[in-house]
């Protein structure tokens, strides 16, 4: 509010606003007024003017014309005097004869109301002179121009002296109470400070009054209001805490909650663990019990046999499941870390390709297999810290893997195409080895289960179902992970990540 | 001449069966042993008309696309009579039950006896040795 409060001078105030108003309107109405006031005493006197000519006709001409005829100039005179004694009457001129008898005043040529009468004799109308009079409207005009002037003045300054005393009155009854309102509404707008306008006392109440009124009656409901609402903050407040503090506790007790579920998940690991040996014990001493018995049932009937070419076959099958069981005693060997091998820096790529080649020999031997088309995606210096043994060994039962599951595609689909896509690639602080096959895949419903002991789809003798465990465990033990994914029918992809700088976790 | 039909998915039983059971019929000098390694080609060999009358059939349970138990029903169908012997690598109550009520006459346990198959042998057959 920069505004200057000066009362003077505050040219947005109300009462100025009223002032040139209430000014403006008088002074309007009081021209219009006065004006039609003044033009109909004007026409009023100018009428009155007029009617001289007719007072001159009616009652001078005929005496006049008998001074005339008598030709008594004194009479005459005295009757002229008499005239030029009316009232307006500016110029009188009487001729006879051509002769000016009598002149007084003066005459002015623009003058409208000159007229000239004619005296008549009263019997013969014989022109005996003539009048000539002029009435004073210029004298009149000037008069009611005068007169009203003066009337606008004196009125222009009556109603600027009722306007100033309007607008203090205005200013003093309304102007200052409505700028107290204003003040205090300013400096004390949420307090209980009731608002009293400094009035002399009266006992009706007019619109201030009620307007104050309304005003400390809203106050206090807004200081009520006000009141409320910090109440209601401050109920939020404390719910907010409240509830903060309630999810701080749920949150405590989710936490405990975790923890004791990752405890009861240890201890069930570490039973299913316990579990799953006293299973996996179980199943190896079933399949080693198979080959063992007819290991036993041959070796008995050899003891019999003399027939070279019996004994010959006997000791095939004696053999045969003997190294079933040797095979089976070496994936637990793997399987419980019971080998020798040694953790040294080894191109992966070599291994890679070691293992198909192993496999595809191991297979060769008695097997009527066409191998399949091998692509090879190795990447540049592919080199890990590994157990170079074991790596070869979980390879070559992934890719043994693969080509039985494409062996079995080539029996089942004409015209297929066995492929067998190899690679290697450094991924960050790890080595990843792909082996993806287009053979038969792996139905979904197995899922991890692969990786589980004695599960296998092979003809018995084929395999124990001990590759993948191995495999797994070999990559475990590398500090890596073996994942697979496949799609049934259409391909299977196992891919074996391992660190290229292996740390040992003791667990 | 003593017809036997073995079935047995793993072609190393066969092998054994024979061996065995060439040692134990030795005296009577005529054994017709037939192995098969499915229990459907088991079914057709059955089937056909030239097939001389089976003594005895002898077959593994876990077997890949038929089972022995439904073999078993099968030769039930052709022949409600003749010998039946339910071979399985595990021992337990309910195959031995079913095999029973499927109409087997024996239910034995691999590995096999091979002296208490020979005395079964020697009372469900009548054989004098």
């Amino acid at each position: 509010m920069t505004r200057n409060d000066s009362n003077w001078v505050r040219t947005n105030s109300l009462s100025l606003k009223l002032l040139i108003a209430t000014w403006a309107v008088s002074s309007f109405a009081t021209l219009l007024l006065t004006a039609a006031q003044l033009i109909l005493d004007y026409q009023k006197d100018f009428d009155k003017l007029q009617n001289n000519f007719s007072i001159i006709k009616n009652s001078y001409l005929d005496s006049m014309a008998e001074h005339l005829w008598s030709y008594d100039t004194r009479l005459l005179e005295i009757q002229l005097d008499g005239l030029s004694r009316l009232q307006g009457v500016s110029y009188l001129k009487l001729m006879a004869d051509n002769k000016t008898i009598y002149e007084i005043g003066k005459t002015d040529p623009a003058e409208e109301s000159h007229r000239r009468f004619e005296i008549l004799h009263k019997n013969t109308n014989e022109v005996l002179g003539t009048l000539d009079v002029e009435l004073d409207v210029r004298n009149l005009r000037e008069k009611y121009f005068h007169e009203a002037i003066w009337i606008f003045i004196r009125q222009a300054a009556k109603t600027l002296v009722v306007v100033f005393c309007l607008y203090f009155i205005f200013n003093r009854i309304v102007v200052v109470h409505i700028k107290h309102i204003a003040e205090h509404l300013k400096s004390h707008p949420k307090d209980a400070v009731d608002l009293r306008l400094n009035r002399p006392r009266h006992e009706e109440k007019d619109e201030l009054d009620i307007l104050v009124d309304s005003i400390n009656k809203f106050k206090i409901e807004l200081v009520e209001a006000n009141k409320q609402l910090a109440l209601l903050n401050q109920a939020l407040e404390q719910k907010v805490t409240d509830r903060t503090r309630e999810l701080t506790t749920k949150n405590q007790s989710l936490e405990k909650a975790m923890f004791q579920i990752k405890r009861m998940q240890a201890t069930l690991v570490a039973q299913e663990k316990l579990a799953s040996l006293g299973s996996l014990t179980a199943s190896v001493a079933h399949e080693i019990r198979n080959p063992l018995n007819f290991v036993l049932n041959f070796s008995e009937l050899l003891t019999e046999s003399e027939d070279t070419e019996e004994i010959r076959e006997i000791s095939r099958v004696v053999l045969k499941h003997s190294q079933r069981i040797d095979q089976i005693v070496r994936s637990m060997q793997i399987l419980s870390g019971y080998d020798s091998d040694i953790l040294e820096t080894t191109d992966i790529n070599e291994i890679v390709k070691k293992a198909y080649q192993q496999t595809i020999s191991n297979r060769a031997l008695g097997s009527s297999y066409i191998p399949p088309k091998v692509t090879y995606r190795l990447g540049d210096s592919v080199q890990a810290q590994a157990y170079s043994i074991s790596l070869l060994r979980a390879l070559s039962n992934i890719i043994d893997n693969a080509i039985h599951a494409l062996e079995k595609k080539v029996l089942t689909e004409k015209g297929f195409e066995p492929e067998l896509t190899i690679s290697t690639a450094v991924r960050g602080d790890n080595v990843e080895i792909s082996i993806r096959d287009n053979g038969i895949g792996i139905p979904a419903i197995l899922g991890e289960k692969v990786f589980d002991p004695f599960l296998t789809t092979k003809a018995p003798g084929e395999g124990a179902g001990l590759g993948l465990t191995v495999a797994f465990n070999i990559a475990q033990k590398h500090g890596g992970t073996l994942k697979y994914s496949s799609e049934f029918g259409q391909w299977t992809e196992f891919v074996m990540s391992i660190p290229m700088v292996h740390e040992r976790i003791h667990t | 001449m003593i017809h036997i039909v073995i079935v047995d998915d793993e072609a190393d039983t066969h092998l054994l069966y024979k061996l065995k059971f060439k040692k134990f019929f030795a005296s009577l000098g005529d054994l017709k042993l037939v192995s098969f390694l499915s229990a459907v080609d088991c079914l057709n060999y059955l089937r056909r008309e030239d097939t001389p009358p089976v003594d005895l059939i002898l077959s593994d349970i876990n077997m890949p696309e038929m089972d022995g138990f439904e073999l078993l029903q099968e030769v039930r169908k052709l022949n409600p009579k003749v010998p039946f012997y339910m071979i399985s690598a595990y021992e337990s109550s309910e195959f031995r039950n079913r095999a029973e009520q499927l109409g087997a006459q024996r239910f034995l346990s691999k590995p096999v006896d091979f002296n208490a198959l020979g005395e079964a042998l020697k009372t469900d057959l009548n054989l004098s040795l």
